[in-house]
């Protein structure tokens, strides 16, 4: 091992509501015993369950897996820690567009904190949330939990959603 | 003018009604969660205009983690409260900014109220 702080961590669980919340629960332990860091802890707890929960809502069921995947790269400045979300869609599905749609729309802004204010104003003033309860969640991704968000595709009918979050050297504790 | 006694339990969560307050304690998650939490606020508001009652407390000091539903939940209550034809009471938001997610996610929601939203 030539990192000082070194996190791999990949799971794959049975797209089941009920295995959220471990999971959320497991993904903010590791970070916090790699890091040192409480607050990263809570952010990407969160940003697991979000994930998570739009993986289960819009991919495929069970007996398809959901595969998540947790990583650090070092760099000289900074750690970068990645979680990725990767599951089975209906090859019909338009969820990666509408996915790739929002994260647009979130970047629009100058920063995540007023896109979240503006997915919430649009929540009281139209009683509507653009992209559903999922698009908040992805908006509360990106400014709760202070992650870069992307998708892709990497084989046909499986989609993947990484989020980044960029960590200071001066926030881990050795 | 008190909210009717309720103590509920939904798996990690338990939902507590009383007096003017309504508190939340443990963790919301639930896929459901949508189909009775604004229903839940519904009920609330219902009885707080009819009642006359002067202030709602919505306590989530003890809800160690919430999905995104509680969010929408609360912003379409106060959406409603803001519509509401007749005098609407007050609501006192208490939360606990030891968790990230309440420290975060507090803050928003008081530049959608107005004078009548306090945060504690």
């Amino acid at each position: 091992m030539t990192e000082a702080q070194d996190l791999h961590v990949e799971l794959q669980i049975l797209p089941e509501w009920s295995r959220i919340d471990p999971v959320r629960q497991a993904v903010g332990l590791c970070v916090e015993a790699v890091f040192g860091n409480e607050d990263l802890r809570d952010a990407l707890g969160m940003v697991c369950a979000e994930l998570l929960e739009n993986a289960i809502k819009y991919g495929k069921p069970a007996p398809h897996k959901v595969r998540l995947v947790l990583s650090n790269s070092e760099q000289p400045q900074h750690h970068e820690v990645t979680l990725s979300v990767i599951n089975a869609v209906d090859e019909a599905s338009h969820h990666v567009e509408l996915l790739q749609q929002r994260i647009g729309w979130i970047q629009r802004f100058d920063s995540p904190a007023e896109a979240y204010m503006a997915a919430l104003t649009l929540v009281y003033e139209r009683a509507e949330a653009q992209g559903g309860e999922g698009g908040l969640g992805l908006v509360r991704i990106a400014y709760e939990g202070g992650c870069r968000l992307d998708c892709d595709c990497p084989e046909q009918g499986v989609m993947a959603v990484h989020a980044r979050y960029t960590l200071p050297r001066t926030e881990v504790s050795p | 003018m008190s909210l009717p006694l309720r103590n509920e339990s939904r798996n990690a969560l338990r939902v507590t009604m009383g007096g003017n307050a309504i508190k939340f304690h443990g963790v919301l998650h639930e896929m459901d969660a949508r189909e009775w939490l604004f229903p839940l606020l519904l009920e609330v508001h219902q009885i707080a205009v009819e009642t006359r009652m002067p202030e709602v407390v919505f306590d989530i000091r003890q809800l160690t983690y919430a999905n995104a539903t509680l969010w929408r939940s609360l912003v379409l209550w106060f959406r409603l409260r803001k519509q509401s034809p007749s005098t609407p009471y007050r609501v006192r938001l208490l939360s606990d900014p030891v968790y990230r997610w309440q420290k975060l996610g507090v803050p928003p929601l008081a530049r959608l109220g107005g004078s009548w939203l306090t945060i504690r």
